[in-house]
């Protein structure tokens, strides 16, 4: 038996339901809490039956597993590098507003992910400028301006 | 009634209105057509943050007409780079690139972009055909048989879309459970909000669709990295493509047979058009007198999985507008639509909305035509669209997705909600679990809870107890049998052949 990561996912999603379960027990109407317990019970219940199958299944041949394993882990970390810079898009935007982070994050991240300087300057200048013209000045939608300029 | 929907099907296709989000359609469907790596469900999910400031006359035409021309798009580059442009085209390389190759880019790239253009509008016209049938099958569903029918789609899609049959319920449940956040309509009581206003009207559609589905995408560009295609430039001359629309026209039953398949393929949920371009490819082989020569570059090895995938597009459509099941994973982003613009999947498409649900099916065979128009004398310039690097396709993509979901409502929660699928999305999908399934779940969720409450105080808990639930129920068993059975024999096929 080996705890991968699918595995460590199932038991999240049995917690989950189990939690999910107790807290739609205690509304007030049969009718709000049938459809919660009904589902959350069958998610718990398919969650286990496939953590099962998942720890007791024959394992691949050492090198492939290895492979298998070390190719996952490069795609994770690159998943969660690519994903913080999101986040931090996302951050900045909450305080700065899109204007100011838009090309911050354009510049920056595709400087990161290999453009030269000009090119990076150049598609962040556009695509602000583009989504700037298409949402404010066309859709007449003001855009997220930031909890420190608002 | 049929008569009078279409005549007004027809007015609604002749207005410039409509031809313009058609046309903007087949741009970007052509667009990430070709891009290798991006597909119909980024194109479709970044387009839904849009969709509140159009009526479901644009807002529609213009995704159908993402999904009826996006295989198109990829036939070129699969036929004159040798990189599958969507993921169906895959079984176009086969043949398409090795012509390329041996000097007959032309001649495969007019078999494949006439070939994709007679499937899709074939079977188009043959869904137009079918309505009439339909109708009054549609009109006898009650909200019992409702009931069943999403829970045919949600079905269909978490099992025959590939994986793990379990975590593809798992996935369908989890879509159905997110769904009931917020306001419940039966009895007024607000479920798994914990206080938070923002909640009361459950997570926005847009938010969540893109979230799973755009998200992951974005990123997996920005990870894989590099410009996918190669960067050779080829010239298409008008004499190869002739022979190879000639050679669509000679190739008469295999075009009628692969269309078939993709129409088929089309009309069973959750197949997906992978599949239809594989078998038809298949099947083309095997009835050929030069099966040995399939791979190496023959004609008729181009013209089936296209007339397949093109194809596939009527009957997913038909399935889509008639039942509100979608026919595929994109189908699961249309009804997302419909439900953003006001309408309601299912029955009432073809009872109320007629006129609108012909219209689109003839949006499909105006954009096949017209997509092919485009794609023939500009092929070889088309390809340099593909070669656009990741490192700046990535940005682009993560910042429209944000900007885009902020602007649907101007809700910065949103944005935060889209983060946080966007992570679901992820996980989901390196683990192998069903990301059209959770949003299928999610969309025709809180239909579900509503026909089954009205099925419940109509006909009492006995309510499936009426031929046409049976019957659906009946199939509903059978995918469940089927899908194992099928599993356990290619398994022993595969022993054997060993």
């Amino acid at each position: 038996m080996k705890m991968t990561g699918a595995a460590y996912m199932l038991m999240i999603f049995m917690a989950l339901m189990v939690a999910l379960v107790a807290y739609s027990l205690g509304m007030a109407h049969y009718k709000s809490k049938l459809l919660p317990v009904v589902l959350g019970s069958a998610v718990f219940l398919m969650s286990g039956l496939e953590l099962w199958r998942t720890m007791t299944r024959r394992k691949p041949a050492r090198s492939a597993e290895e492979a298998e394993e070390s190719e996952k882990k490069s795609s994770w970390s690159g998943y969660l590098s690519n994903g913080a810079w999101l986040t931090g898009f996302i951050l900045v935007t909450y305080l700065l507003g899109f204007l100011v982070a838009m090309p911050l994050f354009l510049i920056s991240y595709t400087r990161w992910l290999g453009t030269r300087w000009l090119t990076a300057i150049v598609i962040a200048a556009a695509t602000s400028g583009v989504m700037y013209g298409v949402f404010e000045a066309a859709m007449q939608i003001e855009l997220y301006r930031g909890v420190l300029f608002d | 009634m049929v008569i009078d929907a279409f005549g007004q099907a027809l007015l609604n296709f002749l207005s410039p209105n409509l031809w313009l989000f058609m046309g903007m359609g087949i741009a970007a469907g052509l667009i990430f057509g070709i891009i290798p790596t991006t597909g119909a469900l980024l194109a479709l999910s970044l387009f839904l943050p849009f969709l509140f400031t159009m009526t479901a006359e644009q807002a529609l035409p213009l995704l159908v007409a993402i999904g009826s021309v996006i295989f198109t798009g990829g036939a070129v580059t699969s036929i004159l780079l040798g990189v599958p442009g969507t993921v169906p085209n895959a079984a176009t390389v086969l043949d398409g690139y090795p012509m390329t190759q041996k000097g007959e880019g032309g001649r495969a790239l007019g078999a494949g972009l006439v070939g994709s253009a007679v499937g899709g509008t074939g079977t188009a016209v043959l869904a137009l055909l079918l309505v009439p049938l339909l109708l009054p099958m549609v009109m006898t569903l009650r909200s019992a048989d409702m009931v069943f029918l999403v829970l045919m789609g949600i079905c269909f899609i978490a099992v025959l879309s590939g994986g793990s049959m379990l975590r593809g319920l798992i996935s369908g449940a989890l879509g159905l459970l997110l769904s009931l956040v917020g306001f419940q309509q039966v009895t007024a009581v607000d479920r798994f909000t914990f206080g938070s206003v923002y909640l009361y009207d459950g997570f926005t559609m847009v938010a969540l669709a893109m979230g799973i589905f755009a998200i992951p995408e974005a990123l997996s560009l920005a990870v894989k990295g590099g410009s996918i295609a190669r960067s050779t430039d080829i010239v298409v001359g008008w004499k190869g493509l002739f022979q190879g629309a000639r050679d669509v026209f000679r190739n008469r039953f295999l075009v009628f047979q692969s269309s078939a398949i993709g129409f088929i393929v089309g009309v069973i949920p959750g197949i997906g058009a992978l599949v239809s371009t594989f078998v038809s490819y298949g099947m083309a082989k095997q009835r050929s007198k030069y099966p040995e020569k399939f791979g190496t570059g023959v004609v008729e090895g181009v013209i089936a999985p296209e007339c397949a995938n093109n194809g596939k597009e009527g009957g997913a459509l038909l399935t889509t507008l008639a039942l509100g099941i979608p026919g595929s994973a994109e189908g699961v982003l249309i009804l997302a639509a419909m439900m953003l613009v006001g309408l309601t999947p299912g029955p009432e498409m073809l009872t109320k909305h007629l006129d609108l649900s012909l219209t689109l099916m003839l949006v499909v065979i105006a954009a096949n035509i017209v997509a092919v128009m485009i794609c023939l004398p500009l092929a070889s310039y088309m390809t340099r669209i593909a070669k656009v690097p990741s490192r700046i396709l990535a940005p682009l993509v993560l910042t429209i997705v944000v900007v885009a979901t902020y602007a649907y409502a101007e809700e910065f929660k949103d944005v935060i909600v889209l983060l946080i699928f966007g992570a679901v999305g992820l996980v989901l999908k390196q683990f192998g679990f069903n990301r059209p399934g959770v949003v299928l779940g999610f969309v025709l969720g809180r239909l579900f809870e509503k026909y089954l409450f009205l099925a419940l105080a109509l006909d009492g808990v006995t309510f499936f107890m009426r031929p046409i639930s049976l019957i659906l129920i009946a199939i509903i068993i059978g995918v469940f049998v089927f899908s194992p059975a099928k599993k356990a024999f290619q398994r022993r096929r595969v022993v054997e052949k060993a």
